[in-house]
């Protein structure tokens, strides 16, 4: 990973492609040892219309590492910060005083307390996009529904992606200009 | 992408504390935020009867605006303290200053207020005065004005929550702040002249809560589909009960009433409105933090 702050990483997933198996939810649960009890990821549908116009949507859902993160400007520690070589919002443990001023101010729910004190949300597995890897849940995606990539590199596949599918964003009325992309 | 008509969603997190609805802050934040008011607001109070020197006029007003804010504000950083879930870590607070983050305003002020309030509470009772009691009061003023209005801030500024996201919020809060100072100082008052200037202010203050508490419907109402939600949830929704009995009839329409005969003088003065200000102070945090928390933009 580049370390001059040009990278910033983005998730999008294929709401055509995802099947709601949720592997993505144990991959992450395993890979990141999250507690039982809780989630970093989850799968959500959705089912509109009425019979027999019915339309179905599913998806992997998680933090959205939004660009203007309200968890961010809110936490009077510090401790949810942007991590400038991802671009990802990332929760450091060791200033974390379980306020929880980031959870309420989070439009999408996404964080959760921790059993052992601090807050806790999906890290885009930082630690394996680090090493060149991709996230725990876009590898075991047996769909290949979820990808994930830097935004700022046209010929990443996300980018890709973006520019040639039809894509949405969740609770845009937040302002929180999310880089989670939900392509239909 | 969706066809119209009914829509059914299903997620799988089930996180606690989080699903179905937010419950990150339960009871002692919303203690927090009434007896941080209650200080900031005797803290203004007190300033204000020192820099205008009538302290002759208001001995019952003095002796608890003295006393008061330093506890209140030890019992509200208490309640703090209570709802942090990794305790150990309460020093990270005072090791740094986010200036976006109205929680790390309010903490300073905390400790800002606590320390001037306490030195104004110990120049008074020991008769001495390190820091001329003037210089205090001023500290006093800003910060307590400071402090009340964090109060606010902190449950406005948050954009995900339609419940909270109204600027009615600040003077609302600072209304109210000041109010059940009033109340505490008119709960043990036995001056009939100034219990009745108490009944006068208090009137005055009740009577803008009121404008406020319609204001911030009215915010509400104007505010898109979210706001329309929020709105509903004390029209109807979960927190109606609780919002019109406490807050408005318990908090500001039988107060009103009773201190409207006490500054008649028809009937004499009681314990009874000052009680009421107060559970009506409390019932509005408890109302506007836990409604906040249940719905998202």
């Amino acid at each position: 990973m580049k370390r001059d702050g040009s990278v910033r990483y983005g998730m999008a997933v294929d709401t055509r492609s995802c099947v709601g198996c949720s592997a993505c939810v144990l991959a992450c649960k395993s890979e990141n040892d999250v507690p039982d009890g809780h989630a970093r990821r989850w799968v959500n549908q959705i089912v509109s219309g009425t019979f027999p116009e019915l339309k179905m949507s599913i998806w992997s859902d998680s933090c959205q590492h939004c660009d203007d993160a309200p968890c961010v400007s809110n936490c009077p520690t510090g401790s949810s910060h942007v991590d400038s070589a991802s671009g990802t919002v990332q929760v450091d443990r060791s200033r974390c005083t379980g306020c929880k001023a980031c959870m309420v101010s989070c439009p999408y729910n996404a964080r959760f307390v921790h059993p052992d004190g601090f807050v806790d949300k999906c890290t885009l597995c930082l630690h394996r996009l680090e090493q060149g890897r991709s996230t725990a849940c876009a590898e075991v995606c047996p769909a290949s529904a979820i990808v994930v990539g830097d935004l700022n590199d046209p010929a990443s596949r996300v980018s890709r992606m973006l520019r040639l599918r039809k894509w949405r964003q969740q609770k845009t009325a937040a302002g929180t200009n999310p880089k989670f992309f939900l392509v239909d | 992408m969706f066809i119209q008509g009914p829509v059914e969603i299903t997620t799988t997190r089930l996180n606690p504390h989080v699903d179905p609805t937010l419950h990150a802050w339960g009871w002692e934040v919303p203690v927090d935020l009434f007896l941080a008011a209650l200080a900031a607001g005797m803290a203004i109070l007190h300033a204000t009867v020192v820099l205008s020197g009538r302290q002759q006029r208001y001995p019952s007003l003095i002796r608890w605006a003295t006393l008061v804010p330093p506890l209140a504000l030890g019992m509200a950083l208490g309640a703090l303290f209570l709802d942090l879930e990794y305790k150990l870590h309460l020093f990270r607070f005072f090791t740094t200053f986010q200036v976006t983050s109205p929680m790390s305003w309010g903490s300073w002020l905390y400790l800002l207020l606590s320390i001037s309030t306490g030195l104004t509470a110990l120049a008074t009772y020991t008769r001495s005065e390190p820091i001329p009691l003037k210089r205090l009061a001023w500290a006093n003023l800003v910060l307590g004005v400071g402090l009340v209005i964090y109060t606010g801030v902190l449950l406005s500024s948050v954009q995900a929550r339609p419940a909270w996201n109204s600027p009615v919020l600040l003077p609302l809060f600072l209304v109210t702040g000041l109010l059940s100072a009033l109340a505490l100082a008119g709960f043990w008052s036995r001056n009939r002249t100034e219990r009745r200037s108490f009944a006068a202010a208090t009137l005055v203050l009740l009577a803008a809560e009121a404008v406020l508490v319609l204001f911030y419907c009215v915010h509400l109402a104007t505010s898109g589909a979210s706001g329309s939600e929020a709105l509903a949830l004390i029209m109807g929704g979960p927190y109606t009960a609780a919002f019109w009995s406490l807050v408005v009839v318990a908090g500001i329409l039988l107060p009103a009433l009773l201190e409207m005969q006490t500054w008649r003088q028809r009937w004499p003065a009681t314990a009874v409105a000052p009680a009421l200000i107060l559970v009506g102070g409390l019932a509005l945090r408890f109302v506007l933090v836990q409604a906040g928390q249940h719905l998202s933009v």
